[in-house]
């Protein structure tokens, strides 16, 4: 087993449910629903961490304070914390993010992603290469990569049960 | 009426982003490129052009990954295409009136992202994700020599263009510099070093006279550099004798989302942008001015959600006369469409 990055991470407690509770104007077809930040969290708050068998909402590297849609200009920006300064993984959970985010929001959305600011060493570097959509094109033909990031996503569907409006 | 951008044509077959347009140097056909591996040539089904366009060749085979770009010799013969796969392809028309790959240019650790021709076709210059720009000498019978490796850029290299008369590269890169290459009996060195932008350069375009250059970035903003001769008046330094680049004008605003292509026309000097925002625009050169230490641009018409809900990923002019109003765009929404700018 090789050496872990961060062999004994913080575990936070998760909500068991969706924080999203449907409401009777979501039930009403003539009202648009819009796409809001609890929904995009919860396509990404049960990805797997690349090393434990964890989720990022339970390492606390997403949270719904740090996803930030607007819905009429088609803009998503996520903020993630690697759960240490120098975590060498950032930039793969980085990419989990982006490629769970372009298989399962409309295409109009353009999808910012960010290490939170002053969270890790190279934040930098991190988010420029994520933002970079040659460079993710180019990892993402890379087969080896590619599986490591669709292990992440297999538990991304898990995103707990929602209310319904009373 | 306002001068605007009129859609005449939209050219489906790639299955897969298109990265890129080139316009052969007669401007009779169109290549186009992308993550479907394969090069498609275009052409419109009447001379007078119109809104019927065939896709004659499919070019595939020689590539096993994207290809990221694609451009024409200057004699329009032979064709070259940069890849994801490392390789840049040499491609020809044979007797048979297919396109054959006829060489295959190794040597880039990994992806490599451009390629371009010198105006006399006897040079040609690679650049990839590995940093290094690459020079070749064009020899007999499709054989290619590397001349020199250059290295200076610290980040992955985006785009290479060749001066349109001289032999002077312009490389641009993820390091957020320009750099402007000249040899020294066949000693190939960086003569400056253009640095301004605040993030990614992804494309560069020289204008006719090949004294003026123009950059898009991933900062939002297109830059103008002009080339200011040795012992210039305004006393800048240069290095050795040659000109020295400093920006002349920096276009913000006009975009909210990274910038990553643009070309400015030799035939009649407007420059076009295509950007992350799915906007296309339109640039003039303010004509009352004459001050041209200072130029001035200012915005003639744009084209909102030219591919939809994609971003436009390259933009080119028609290169000659011909049809010089037409302007040629590649989307990630895998097409390719053809404007027609009105005044």
């Amino acid at each position: 087993m090789p050496e872990l990055i961060n062999a004994n991470p913080t575990i936070y407690a998760t909500s068991k449910n969706s924080l999203r509770v449907i409401t009777a104007d979501d039930e009403n077809e003539d009202i648009e629903d819009m796409i809001d930040s609890r929904e995009v969290f919860d396509l990404i708050r049960s990805i797997s961490d690349p090393e434990h068998p964890l989720t990022l909402e339970e390492l606390n590297v997403t949270q719904l304070e740090h996803v930030t849609v607007d819905d009429n200009n088609d803009s998503v920006v996520i903020e993630f914390t690697p759960t240490i300064p120098h975590c060498s993984m950032a930039t793969l959970i980085g990419l989990c993010i982006r490629v769970r985010l372009l298989r399962s929001l409309p295409e109009r959305f353009k999808v910012d992603i960010n290490v939170r600011k002053g969270t890790h060493q190279s934040e930098q570097a991190v988010n420029k290469q994520l933002n970079d959509k040659e460079r993710v094109a180019a990892a993402l033909e890379n087969a080896h990569l590619l599986e490591v990031v669709n292990q992440c996503l297999t538990t991304a569907y898990a995103r707990g049960t929602i209310k319904r409006h009373q | 009426m306002s001068p605007n951008l009129e859609q005449i044509a939209e050219l489906k077959g790639h299955i897969d982003r298109v990265w890129s347009v080139a316009w052969s140097p007669t401007g009779n056909v169109l290549a186009s490129c992308g993550g479907d591996k394969t090069v498609r040539l275009w052409v419109p089904t009447s001379e007078n052009g119109s809104s019927e366009w065939t896709c004659t060749h499919v070019l595939e085979g020689a590539h096993k990954r994207t290809i990221r770009s694609v451009t024409w010799s200057p004699d329009g013969r032979q064709l070259a295409t940069a890849s994801f796969d490392a390789l840049t392809g040499i491609w020809e028309r044979g007797e048979d009136g297919d396109y054959e790959c006829v060489a295959t240019l190794e040597g880039h650790e990994n992806e490599t992202k451009s390629v371009a021709w010198s105006s006399s076709g006897s040079l040609l210059a690679t650049c990839g994700r590995d940093k290094s720009v690459w020079i070749w000498e064009v020899a007999q019978d499709n054989d290619f020599e590397c001349l020199s490796v250059l290295q200076e850029h610290t980040q992955d290299v985006k785009m290479v263009i060749w001066h349109p008369t001289d032999e002077l590269l312009v490389s641009a890169s993820y390091d957020d510099t320009i750099k402007i290459w000249r040899d020294d009996d066949d000693d190939w060195y960086c003569s400056d070093t253009l640095e301004g932008h605040e993030s990614t350069v992804w494309a560069i375009d020289f204008d006719k006279t090949g004294d003026y250059l123009v950059s898009a970035s991933d900062d939002k903003t297109l830059k103008f550099w002009k080339s200011f001769p040795n012992n210039n008046q305004e006393g800048m330094d240069t290095y050795r004798v040659h000109p020295k680049w400093k920006c002349v004008h920096t276009l913000s605003g006009q975009h909210s989302r990274c910038v990553y292509s643009v070309s400015w026309s030799k035939v009649h000097g407007l420059i076009a942008s295509g950007s992350g925002d799915n906007v296309i625009r339109v640039f003039e050169q303010d004509k009352s001015q004459n001050d041209t230490d200072s130029p001035n641009f200012s915005l003639v018409a744009s084209v909102s959600s030219a591919h939809g809900v994609a971003d436009v990923n390259c933009i080119q002019w028609y290169p000659t006369e011909k049809h010089s109003n037409w302007l040629a765009t590649a989307g990630d929404d895998g097409i390719v469409r053809i404007w027609r700018f009105v005044e």
